[in-house]
């Protein structure tokens, strides 16, 4: 009978263990997940702060040219790794003529972490010396536009015309391949 | 072998000693295989690195893989001794599946889904949903409690294990 509950309870132990992986890692293929907005769509016009001055910006300021937006608490450590990842790729994005804005979700999504500019200075510290980067905090209704259910890490692609050319709400640090590959194939008409 | 179980050591470091030499291999065995486990595990998850950073967080890692693991195949290879020699419809002894349980929480529940999928199903996006970070962001800061309450809790699950070869009539 005890043999029998173990059994289970390691049973149930790997259920869960596949679970968070096939939810956590492999959601990056496929359709866009019902809480993002929908690829196509205009990107949702909320505002937010840049970090460096505290000037109040709006997405719609930034028409005119590619950004991504990429959404994240300072307290989560594949967040620090997509930076790591971040602070790899940031040339990349730079040739590509591709504007970078990493944005904390709204107060850190309930629990609060390390400032946003110590964060990346900690996880990616050449970004800071792109002209193409700049961190931001979130406002409320941003936060719920982009991320309505709370998942970390998830990021939007935005085409010069401000429309969502691209989203994904695996890591970044996972998904870079997948990012770059798409960006690849836009090029020109981003 | 029986001799465990007379010996007044049976507690002591000279006794356990004693079991996992004659337990070696099987020791050795579970170690390697908890060890592969959780090393790969917290790797992939990245534990700790928001907590200790770039430079240290490989060496929590590492301490954390091997702490548990030691205790891990420690408590494994000496239940199991105790079950196959002195045991005889004795309530089983769970803390060794607990402290596995206790261990994996920290690095699987932070950061991933799972918790604002929960919050999600049970509030509603928005509002809570986007608070899960008071539930997640709690788990990542405080994950050493939690390697050391597993840590802990084999500890337990052993010195069980060990009572039960001494006092093979005992209900512990």
């Amino acid at each position: 009978m005890q043999k029998k509950r173990t059994v289970y309870v390691f049973a149930a132990i790997v259920i869960a263990i596949a679970l968070v992986y096939f939810f956590g890692i492999n959601r990056s293929a496929g359709a866009s997940p019902s809480f993002m907005p929908a690829v196509g769509a205009k990107a949702p016009d909320y505002s937010f702060i840049y970090a460096s001055n505290g000037t109040v910006a709006n997405v719609s300021s930034l028409n005119g040219k590619p950004v991504l937006l990429w959404f994240v608490a300072t307290w989560c450590s594949g967040c620090a790794v997509g930076n790591e990842m971040l602070n790899d790729n940031i040339s990349y994005f730079k040739n590509k003529g591709i504007n970078v804005i990493e944005i904390e979700l709204y107060r850190d999504l309930g629990y609060s972490g390390a400032p946003i500019n110590t964060f990346v200075n900690d996880y990616a510290p050449n970004v800071t010396s792109y002209s193409n980067f700049r961190s931001a905090i979130s406002g409320y209704n941003l936060s719920l536009a982009y991320d309505k259910d709370g998942y970390l890490d998830v990021y939007y692609l935005i085409g010069s015309n401000g429309k969502i050319v691209y989203e994904n709400d695996g890591s970044l640090a996972a998904t870079m391949k997948n990012l770059k590959s798409k960006i690849n194939s836009l090029s020109g008409s981003l | 072998m029986n001799g465990y179980a007379q010996s007044s050591s049976f507690e002591t470091l000279e006794g356990t000693t004693a079991i996992l030499k004659a337990l070696k291999v099987r020791f050795l065995t579970f170690f390697a295989a908890m060890f592969i486990f959780y090393y790969v595990i917290f790797s992939y998850f990245s534990f700790g690195l928001a907590l200790f950073g770039i430079k240290y967080y490989f060496y929590y890692i590492l301490a954390s893989s091997f702490t548990l693991s030691i205790l891990a195949a420690l408590s494994i290879a000496i239940g199991l001794y105790s079950q196959k020699t002195v045991r005889n419809n004795v309530k089983g002894n769970r803390s060794g599946i607990y402290a596995f349980v206790v261990s994996l929480v920290p690095s699987t529940m932070c950061c991933t889904p799972i918790i604002p999928s929960i919050l999600v199903a049970v509030f509603g996006s928005g509002g809570i949903a986007l608070a899960s970070g008071a539930i997640q962001g709690a788990l990542s800061n405080f994950s050493p409690v939690f390697i050391v309450m597993a840590a802990l809790l084999l500890y337990y699950s052993i010195r069980v294990s060990l009572k039960r070869i001494k006092k093979p009539s005992c209900e512990c």
